[in-house]
């Protein structure tokens, strides 16, 4: 029958992160309104923050390893019931099976008295909403939101059965969706990509009396079993076109949770969908489908005018959702940017910026740089096609230091075919680089859904892909085949030399990590150069020099070959080739540069001038 | 007193056995000693270190240290 005004609610359950409002559904939110469709959201995991601690919720939701699904194995029961062997199965294979260390008893009897909460916690967010009202219940899944989100959505179904029930977000994506459509059937409609335009046409469109509309990448139930998406999901929509998104609900629901002195708040805001470089060349352990891999940015002036309104709104600390910066904003967006002070930005990039590109971006306000290093190895770069180098990594890490910038990167191992000799060359590397920021996170590579690892398996030598353990025992009443079409982890065997030295890998990161306060600086004056540094041991080691070899070090701040440097004429007048590549190698000996292929590098932090 | 492969294991069982979880919960002295294990006071200390905020507390103090992979 229908409907003339339908309501919509959309819930965010744990562990969805608290630090910040949920971009997607607070689209979808504006995309109701638009069409004047009442919507609220629901942060059910602000809820469960109160309960037991904002700051376990974010551990749980972002720094935890996705992989492990840890949130999920605690609402588990909620949504399949106890199963004594499989959680046997996830204490031994997940939580203790790499990590004894870390997950020691008391954090283990800790989760445990968090899931005993849970059934209970449930209650609440069943009872603390009116879910009567509504017509339409929606639910945005990612990482660890699904059992929380499946075990509310049954309730809500069994109580309320005129209430339709939609999922979407990554969890969904591709053929995720369409299995948890198939597997759960309490859930009516599944969004298999972007949902900005869909969703409030499919709600507009049962509204006026359609059943199950055929509507792009919206997979629906009809009758009994699921039928499939009408259409692929769209690839590119017209950025500029979307509202801009309502995070009030998030921030009216924030008040009622205790948030500590340190609550790292900040608000989620795209300026572009995709990877230009992954529609090109897609890394090999990048986990993105072809929708989500497709580009397209904001204009310009549409991002500074909703920057503006962000702020406005809500603050000044603003979080890039997008995957890699558009590269011609460094000609519009960026400079433009430098022109309204107070911005605290994050943004992810290509690690292979210039100089000058770094030093925009820090006059933009970017305060958080999230470059994709993931290794100090070119042979490694290359095997992932990463499509940079080394000497990339550093520079662009020397000079996010130089503009005071913090940078977040992973370094990464275990990619299939790799020579362990180049780890080894990675740990003498590392105390070379003491004074730029160390890899926030590392360790060995996933195999995800969507990368080239499970697409052409056998092109890297791997075998046996399986759902990854923690999907096999959270989800302990799933045959195989449903295991395949809903995890996004996978486990496999290939000839991983990684074992061989990944405990010499994790004891460098952890000396660098520890190794605060180094210093490497340059203070260059007119004829010479003074560095100063603080790397080895906090012994202090200083250098002057002057002339050529002062030449020579600033030359190479970006990184230069001998045939580039004889080509400048102030060196090859006065100069050999002979006496530039002596000083040049005598750096590299001093742990003052460093030398990849035919290129040298200056490590050094240029600083102000001395006087 | 506990081994620390006790205390592993009689988290184990804590795991695997409903019953005996929640009376873990309750009363983790009493649970210890009904399963034959004698906790101490460190090691209960160390039990309630994680409870409540505490267990953020300790897993951040161990995640800048620890090997964990990275979400690519």
């Amino acid at each position: 029958m229908p409907v003339d005004k339908p309501r919509v609610a959309l819930v965010y359950a744990p562990f969805g992160a608290c630090n910040r409002p949920a971009l997607g559904i607070s689209l979808l939110k504006s995309g109701l309104m638009r069409q004047s469709l009442p919507c609220d959201i629901h942060y059910l995991n602000l809820l469960l923050a109160d309960e037991i601690g904002v700051q376990i919720c974010d551990l749980i939701a972002t720094q935890l390893p996705s992989a492990d699904q840890i949130g999920e194995w605690l609402f588990a029961p909620v949504l399949l019931g106890e199963n004594a062997e499989a959680d046997q199965e996830y204490l031994h294979h997940v939580l203790w099976g790499g990590y004894r260390d870390f997950y020691t008893p008391a954090v283990v009897y800790e989760f445990l008295r968090i899931r005993e909460l849970l059934p209970a916690f449930m209650d609440t967010c069943f009872e603390k909403v009116d879910w009567s009202q509504y017509d339409w219940v929606g639910f945005s899944t990612s990482f660890h939101q699904n059992c929380a989100s499946l075990a509310l959505a049954q309730r809500i179904k069994s109580k309320y059965p005129h209430a339709r029930i939609i999922f979407g977000g990554s969890n969904c994506f591709g053929g995720m969706g369409a299995a948890l459509c198939r597997l759960f059937p309490f859930v009516d409609f599944v969004c298999t990509g972007y949902a900005d335009t869909t969703f409030p046409r499919l709600v507009q469109a049962v509204a006026n009396g359609e059943a199950a509309p055929d509507i792009p990448g919206i997979v629906h139930r009809n009758g009994g079993a699921p039928a499939s998406a009408a259409a692929e999901p769209v690839r590119a929509i017209d950025l500029d076109a979307l509202p801009y998104p309502d995070y009030s609900d998030y921030f009216a629901q924030l008040k009622t949770v205790q948030t500590p002195p340190d609550f790292d708040m900040r608000i989620p805001m795209e300026a572009s969908r995709g990877c230009w470089w992954g529609e090109k060349n897609q890394c090999t352990f990048c986990g993105f489908n072809a929708t989500e891999m497709a580009f397209h940015s904001k204009s310009p002036e549409r991002v500074l005018d909703e920057l503006e309104y962000l702020c406005k709104n809500y603050g000044n600390q603003i979080f890039f959702t997008d995957n890699v910066l558009a590269q011609s904003y460094f000609q519009t967006l960026i400079p433009e940017l430098a022109h309204r002070p107070g911005l605290s930005l994050t943004w992810e990039v290509r690690a292979n910026l210039t100089r000058e590109q770094v030093l925009l971006l820090a006059n933009a306000g970017v305060k958080w740089l999230q470059p994709g290093i993931e290794s100090l190895s070119d042979a490694v770069l290359r095997l992932m096609r990463k499509g940079t180098t080394l000497i990339h990594n550093i520079q662009i890490l020397k000079w996010a230091k130089q503009f005071d910038m913090c940078v977040t990167w992973n370094l990464l191992w275990g990619f299939p075919g790799e020579d362990p000799a180049e780890y080894t060359r990675m740990q003498e590397i590392i105390p070379d680089l003491y004074h730029l920021d160390p890899p926030t996170r590392y360790g060995h590579i996933r195999i995800d859904r969507f990368s080239a690892y499970l697409a052409a398996p056998t092109s890297y030598g791997i075998m046996q892909l399986r759902p990854a353990s923690p999907f096999r025992t959270i989800y302990h009443s799933l045959s195989e085949d449903d295991l395949n079409g809903l995890a996004y982890h996978f486990d496999a065997e290939y000839p991983d030399a990684s074992p061989v030295y990944a405990q010499c890998m994790e004891q460098a990161i952890k000396a660098w990590q520890n190794w605060c306060g180094a210093a490497l600086d340059v203070f260059p004056s007119q004829h010479s150069i003074y560095i100063l540094d603080t790397r080895k041991g906090g012994a202090r080691r200083e250098f002057r020099f002057d002339g050529l070899a002062a030449e020579l070090y600033l030359l190479c701040d970006a990184a230069q070959s001998v045939q580039f440097l004889m080509e400048a004429s102030s060196i090859c007048e006065r100069h050999s080739e002979a006496e530039v590549v002596a000083l040049l190698d005598q750096f590299v000996e001093q742990g003052l540069m460093i030398r990849s292929g035919k290129q040298y590098l200056s490590l050094a932090v240029v600083r102000e001038p001395s006087n | 007193m506990a081994t620390e492969e006790e205390l592993y294991a009689l988290i184990g069982r804590a795991v695997v056995d409903a019953e005996f979880r929640k009376k873990l919960i309750a009363d983790p002295e009493g649970a210890a000693k009904e399963a034959g294990y004698t906790l101490t006071e460190e090691q209960l200390a160390a039990l309630k270190s994680t409870e409540g905020k505490g267990l953020a507390a300790v897993l951040e103090e161990r995640l800048p240290k620890s090997p964990l992979p990275s979400p690519a």
